[in-house]
């Protein structure tokens, strides 16, 4: 029993030697170039070692691990989700198809100031206003070429009314180039379909805006 | 006699199966090609922009026939050298297995071989022809 | 479920259209599928089925001359495409299967040895006793990782490596080509498989060698998708530097052991 006890002490005493060793080996190191060298030492020569390591080569210890960890990965539950079955979730902040939004009474909120038109980093918005019989400024024509939008969302941010926002919706691909050229209808109807959602959204983010 | 002319018989008759058996995958092969040539048959004229050789959507600069790292010519070199020498080990095994002469016999002889061709490795190695960077 | 998938998808690659590259060969171009195709399937005879007709005798050496045409396929095939990226992919794997070529000549002598034949079905029952796999663990190691790099699986597969040559030497092959040299390495791949059961672990019945060779190919997909790619200088030292030694050391080391157990 003492031997075994002796034996362990010396073991302690030599791998505490042996940290010692390594941190003043490495602090030692700062030159007048003020760089540190800290890529590992070199495994000193003791037969201990040596065997550990070539025992590691020649069982492929490391690549075992490897293989195992895939190997449990197989069995664990696929981290991907079933697409149109099952979605992701989306940040309030999604920006996807585009909507023009309406006021509960029914007016539409846009007002043809055409900030967006200017903002629009890709030119894909054009505004054409009138006045309306009762007074009030309104546009004619207000068509996104979907094809040219890059989805920035600057013409949400420049929208002084929140007429025109980047609603949750990114399942509108056509079979054609012209389905994509959106014009007011097509931007409105979206509004009134998507409004829950949008107003959710914009709810959920108003601390931020 | 009778044995032999039946032996003989035999072994031309499985080879002729064998031969069969061979040209059955051949055959297989050009029947899948046919198979394709009907069914992905479109039309018969060829586009140049499409047929042309792929490099990542660019135009293709220059030919793909350009002359090449000598380093490989190097190793084919040394693949010669050696695979003739295993070649040269096969029969000698044969040989062995057949109880021609004794295994120690040919032992002697083939650790001089199996020698000379540790010997061969260690020079191309020392030589530096076995480096690749 | 997905089962009917696979056959839905070989449909699919029979109706592909046919692509010649611009001022390829053409006959090469078409007949490097052909090669690669109809030599992998051929080596399938030295396996000893009941439904082959008969039993090869030098069926080692059908194996060994064989996989060293099967070069011709990957030359062939990629040099006749004109293009970059086949052309580099082809110098790769020519370099690397014939780099292979050396130690799997000297590691299947191996097992040859062992069992005093070149029949493959003799090198298979003369492991009754013991498997060879128990008898040398390092030659067992180096026939799998050679074979591994003969049939350029990964991590070696170094001829294909879609992150810098987009597929390698098949890359301009669509349709038909692709499927022939695709069908061509899993032949191969499966071949290889049945052959480590047969020769280290000496699976006789035609169950257990299709059953634990389909294991081990199953084994090599394992690999793949949890080891990366390999450096190419690394590959040609492992070959040359490691596995030429080690092959020649476990034909000495076949030799000894015949010596001392008393058959010569």
């Amino acid at each position: 029993m003492a031997t075994v006890k002796l034996f362990s002490a010396s073991r302690t005493a030599r791998g505490l030697l042996r940290q010692t060793l390594r941190v003043s080996s490495v602090s030692q190191v700062p030159s007048r170039n003020g760089w540190v060298d800290v890529s590992r030492r070199e495994a000193p020569l003791e037969a201990e070692v040596i065997t550990e390591n070539n025992a590691r080569v020649a069982l492929f210890s490391e690549m075992t691990k490897g293989l195992m960890t895939v190997l449990g990965q197989h069995f664990r539950e696929p981290a991907t989700i079933n697409y149109p079955f099952e979605k992701g979730p989306l940040s309030p902040r999604f920006r996807g198809e585009h909507a023009l939004r309406r006021y509960p009474s029914g007016e539409e909120r846009c007002i043809a100031c055409k900030l967006c038109e200017a903002i629009c980093p890709a030119q894909a918005i054009t505004i054409e206003a009138e006045e309306r019989a009762d007074g009030s400024r309104r546009t004619t024509r207000y068509d996104i070429d979907m094809t040219k939008c890059i989805y920035c969302g600057f013409c949400q941010e420049a929208c002084p009314v929140d007429a025109i926002v980047e609603g949750p919706n990114f399942e509108y691909s056509t079979e054609t180039r012209e389905e994509l050229l959106y014009n007011k209808e097509k931007l409105l109807s979206n509004g009134d379909k998507w409004e829950v959602e949008i107003a959710a959204n914009i709810q959920a983010d108003h601390l931020y805006r | 006699m009778n044995t032999v002319r039946i032996g003989f018989f035999v072994s031309v008759l499985l080879s002729m199966v064998f031969c069969w058996e061979l040209a059955g995958v051949g055959m297989m092969t050009c029947l899948l090609y046919c198979l394709s040539l009907v069914l992905g048959y479109r039309g018969g004229s060829q586009f140049r922009e499409k047929s042309s050789p792929y490099e990542c959507g660019f135009e293709p600069i220059g030919g793909a026939r350009s002359s090449f790292s000598l380093r490989f010519f190097l190793l084919a070199m040394v693949f010669m050298i050696f695979d003739v020498e295993v070649v040269l080990l096969f029969p000698a095994m044969a040989g062995m297995m057949m109880d021609f002469v004794p295994v120690s016999v040919y032992f002697q002889g083939f650790f001089f071989f199996l020698i000379l061709l540790l010997l061969g490795l260690w020079f191309e190695w020392s030589e530096g022809s076995l480096e690749w960077l | 479920m997905g089962l009917g998938q696979p056959i839905a998808d070989a449909f699919k690659l029979a109706s592909k259209g046919w692509i010649i590259p611009f001022r390829s060969n053409v006959m090469l171009y078409l007949f490097g599928p052909f090669i690669s195709f109809f030599i992998s399937f051929s080596m399938w005879y030295l396996l000893p089925f009941e439904s082959q007709v008969a039993s090869f005798k030098w069926a080692v050496i059908w194996f060994l001359c064989l996989s060293s045409v099967n070069v011709y396929g990957v030359i062939v095939s990629g040099w006749a495409s004109n293009s970059k990226y086949s052309m580099l992919g082809t110098m790769r794997g020519v370099a690397q299967v014939i780099s292979y070529e050396i130690s799997m000549g000297l590691l299947m002598l191996f097992p040859a040895v062992l069992g005093m034949s070149f029949e493959v079905y003799e090198i298979f029952s003369s492991q009754k006793w013991v498997w060879i796999a128990f008898v040398s663990y390092v030659a067992l190691v180096s026939w799998s990782i050679t074979m591994l790099a003969e049939v350029q699986r990964p991590p070696f597969d170094l001829a294909e490596g879609e992150s810098e040559l987009v597929s390698g030497y098949h890359v301009e092959y669509g349709g038909m080509g692709f499927t022939l040299l695709f069908l061509a390495e899993y032949g191969c791949l499966l071949l290889v498989g049945f052959m480590l059961v047969g020769l280290f672990f000496g699976a006789l019945e035609e169950f257990s060698v299709v059953f634990f060779g389909l294991m081990a190919a199953w084994c090599s997909v394992w690999l793949r998708a949890s080891v990366p790619r390999c450096r190419y200088d690394q590959l040609m030292m492992l070959s040359w530097k490691s596995l030429c030694p080690l092959g020649l050391g476990s034909v000495v080391l076949a030799m000894i052991m015949k010596i001392s157990a008393g058959l010569g």
